[in-house]
């Protein structure tokens, strides 16, 4: 190995050390898992009726979108993520970029997340199920 | 004089004159004259049918012909033949009474008229010498020969797609080559073997930079009846050991070549397959997709299928680099330095063990959208197949690689609408 290599590993390892730290972040919970139905207990929204909710919120955010589709892969502690625009998962990377509309599981609060900070996730092929319907509206 | 067994061809664009004082005799096992025209044959004193009162070739007395055969008798003449095939050589003599009588044997591959012939030493029946000779059994000769892979060496050596054999024989003072014609000399080539590559191009509406640029695609091939292919641990592209990608994620880990077609040909599960998915998950509440269909494999984006015809020694050198890499997959990452991508494998794999690039080695490192300090893209991959590679066997030798097949991405729309489906189906089933 060359001293080269050995700079840039030593300059990996430390940017891993101090990611860890920074990436503090919630537990994350793929949908239709053990982990999830294990915590969908304490929920009080479920993903279909959640769902409904962020698709009136969505059309009142933006009422000439007559159609659109709503999918969640994920619990994010718990909120619920929803996207609302096509969104690809690599499980070379295993990123998973928040950014979407958050909806409470509890509180049933809801919010738009943009620029949502990405968070590392692995989703294994073959083992994937997640929500997906479209919502259509008339309109006004 | 062609003597010793060599042949004369003369062609002329006007009139061939011969005038000969004395007499013109011909002594051949077959006479054939064509004319497009006219053929006349006259005699001032008439012109004679019958048999010569005299037929002897003085310089091959001993050997009347040689010939390649498929069969051991001698009765399926052939002129071509393929490494790994068993053919026969047959030496028709006459006028040998000895015996005891053995026929001084060499072959040789015949490298043109500039160069000299090649000598190939051959072993009967797992001899530890070399074969000289061969014995007469009522004037006639036969020596079966098996065209081992050894010979590909002179194959190569010649920097073509072939070897013409022949054996240099002789007894007594006769020596002879044979067969006594050139054109009937073996053509031996190597088998035309298929090796396919494999492209994903990353989603078009997958996001960020890295997914983007490559990472968010795929390359991977087919030799014989295997997938392999190369990728990093689940996120940690930058470094990490090394493992196959694709080619592991069924319960066998290890996807054959007709199984990764077969998903590759289905965008979604079947019905049947749903509802077994959807039986296990309501028992196990985890999902289970069979790796049959793309969809479960997470293969969305468009994905390129490039067959390259390469020689059967080449395929073989592929496949072992493979199977060695396997062994020791060594460090995966997009900073070259540091290790390989899926992609950059696969280019290596054939760089080193084919020689389809050998026209155009290098002819993307100028390309910014091709090649880049950090990865090579499977976009810039699929583009440099297609220009700078080359078939180096078979029919569409020298030719440029091309799309064999394509399949369209997968859409989001379509994507949702079978998970919607899906979960539709789950719904009906359990109502609560």
């Amino acid at each position: 190995m060359n001293s080269y290599t050995k700079y840039i590993l030593l300059f990996m390892g430390l940017f891993n050390l101090i990611s860890c730290k920074v990436n503090g972040q919630e537990i994350i919970t793929i949908y239709r898992t053990q982990e999830f139905s294990e915590l969908e207990k304490d929920f009080k929204y479920s993903v279909p009726d959640a769902a409904e909710l962020v698709a009136n919120f969505i059309h009142n955010e933006q009422p000439n979108l007559s159609s659109f589709w709503l999918k969640l892969d994920l619990v994010y502690g718990e909120y619920y993520v929803f996207k609302d625009e096509p969104y690809s998962y690599n499980l070379k990377i295993a990123k998973y970029n928040l950014t979407g509309v958050w909806f409470n599981a509890k509180t049933g609060e809801i919010k738009r997340v943009k620029n949502g900070k990405s968070v590392d996730v692995i989703m294994e092929p073959l083992k994937s199920f997640p929500f997906a319907k479209e919502y259509t509206f008339k309109e006004n | 004089m062609a003597s010793g067994g060599g042949s004369i061809t003369r062609i002329t664009g006007g009139d061939f004159l011969s005038e000969i004082n004395g007499n013109w005799n011909v002594y051949t096992d077959s006479f054939i004259a064509q004319a497009g025209n006219v053929s006349a044959f006259t005699a001032t004193e008439g012109t004679n049918h019958g048999n010569p009162s005299k037929d002897e070739d003085p310089y091959s007395s001993y050997f009347e012909e040689g010939w390649w055969s498929s069969d051991k008798e001698g009765n399926e003449r052939i002129i071509q033949a393929t490494i790994g095939q068993t053919v026969y050589f047959h030496i028709k003599t006459k006028n040998i009474k000895d015996p005891n009588a053995e026929v001084l044997l060499q072959l040789y591959d015949y490298d043109g008229i500039f160069n000299k012939d090649d000598k190939i030493d051959i072993y009967l029946n797992d001899a530890n010498s070399p074969l000289v000779s061969q014995k007469v059994t009522n004037n006639k000769v036969v020596i079966p020969l098996i065209l081992t892979e050894d010979l590909v060496r002179y194959i190569e050596d010649d920097a073509g797609s072939e070897i013409e054999l022949y054996f240099d024989c002789a007894y007594q003072e006769d020596q002879v080559e044979l067969p006594l014609s050139k054109s009937q000399y073996l053509k031996v080539s190597e088998k035309t073997s298929t090796l396919t590559v494999l492209i994903e191009l990353p989603h078009s509406e997958i996001d960020g930079k890295l997914n983007q640029k490559g990472l968010g695609g795929h390359t991977g091939i087919f030799i014989d009846d295997e997938y392999y292919d190369f990728g990093p641990q689940p996120g940690k592209p930058f470094l990490s050991e090394g493992r196959p990608w694709w080619d592991t994620m069924n319960e066998k880990g290890n996807f054959t070549k007709d199984e990764m077609m077969n998903l590759l040909n289905n965008d979604f599960p079947t019905i049947v397959e749903q509802n077994k998915i959807l039986d296990d998950f309501i028992v196990t509440n985890e999902i289970n997709y069979p790796p049959t269909s793309r969809l479960a494999m997470n293969i969305t984006g468009e994905v390129y299928l490039l067959d390259i015809h390469v020689h059967e020694s080449e395929k073989e050198r592929v496949k072992k680099w493979w199977n060695d890499r396997y062994n020791d997959l060594g460090k995966y990452s997009i900073i070259p330095i540091l290790g390989e991508q899926c992609t950059t494998t696969v280019r290596i794999s054939l760089s080193k063990n084919t020689n389809i690039f050998d026209l155009f080695p290098n002819s993307d490192l100028l390309d910014v959208n091709t090649i880049t300090i950090t990865t090579q893209t499977p976009k810039g991959f699929l583009k440099f197949l297609q220009k700078s590679g080359r078939h180096t066997s078979g029919e569409q030798k020298t030719k440029k690689i091309e799309v064999t097949k394509k399949y369209n991405e997968i859409s989001d729309q379509d994507r949702n609408q079978f998970l919607e489906d899906l979960q539709e189906l789950l719904e009906s089933r359990n109502p609560n």
